[in-house]
């Protein structure tokens, strides 16, 4: 194997290589250099770096299964017409692709909040990036530790 | 195509302002299009890559998903209630079908 292997694809590689030949993966996309992530949150933010404050993600420290993995997003904002929150997006730095969804919010909605599951390839970061109707953004950034890597993500 | 979908409410009867929970499940493969089928073939990428509700013909919250959502969708969220009709979801297929799911909230 050619040895131009960072720290984090070695310290992945010991399970994600049992995982991909007991699955017949043929192609390693998850252990390239990055997804293209920090593209995915500049073009929702428009280049504006969030701050790292206001929004609430919810996920496991661990997870036995990256096929489903439960994510609780809030925002802290009061859903007024004047300040609410009118987009979530989310995304996943260690997976294949980096997009997992964008939510879309009102005033109508009362609450910025979401809940659904998602697809982790393996132990990787997850970020959820909020923008207000003034146009300013938040973050929030959680690690968790895939145990079994879910199959077959884009 | 007749999709089996799993649609709650955490109250069917609310007060004017107050919030409502949704929960919906849609049985779907979530197909992501980076699996290979036993002969080496790529099995073609079918998501649901929309998903939007409207309660009352008001679109109240809706969400663009990648193939990094979980088979068989499920979301929740809140919206808050403020006059009595019909809350409609729908998901839209890559191939341009719709699943489409109902259920009512009254306000009083």
């Amino acid at each position: 194997m050619e040895l131009t292997v960072s720290r984090r694809q070695a310290l992945t590689m010991g399970a994600g290589a049992v995982a991909v030949s007991a699955l017949g993966w043929s192609s390693l996309p998850a252990l390239a250099e990055s997804n293209g992530f920090e593209d995915v949150i500049s073009q929702f933010t428009g280049g504006k770096t969030p701050a790292e404050e206001r929004v609430n993600l919810d996920l496991p420290q661990i997870a036995d299964d990256g096929n489903a993995v439960p994510m609780t997003i809030t925002v802290d904002s009061p859903m007024t017409e004047e300040d609410h929150v009118t987009d979530i997006l989310v995304v996943a730095d260690g997976n294949p692709r980096p997009g997992v969804a964008t939510f879309h919010f009102s005033p109508a909605n009362g609450i910025a909040e979401v809940g659904t599951r998602i697809r982790m390839a393996q132990t990787e970061n997850i970020i959820a990036v909020a923008k207000m109707n003034d146009g300013s953004v938040f973050m929030a950034k959680k690690e968790v530790t895939v145990t079994v890597g879910g199959c077959g993500i884009a | 195509m007749a999709a089996e979908v799993k649609v709650k409410l955490d109250k069917t009867e609310a007060s004017k302002g107050e919030l409502v929970e949704v929960r919906a499940l849609v049985y779907h493969p979530m197909e992501t299009g980076l699996r290979k089928d036993e002969n080496g073939n790529i099995i073609p990428r079918k998501i649901l890559n929309k998903f939007f509700c409207k309660v009352g013909g008001q679109n109240v919250f809706s969400a663009d998903l990648e193939p990094a959502i979980s088979a068989n969708p499920y979301v929740r969220f809140k919206f808050k209630a403020m006059e009595s009709g019909p809350v409609t979801l729908t998901w839209v297929d890559d191939d341009g079908s719709t699943i489409i799911a109902h259920s009512e909230i009254t306000v009083s």
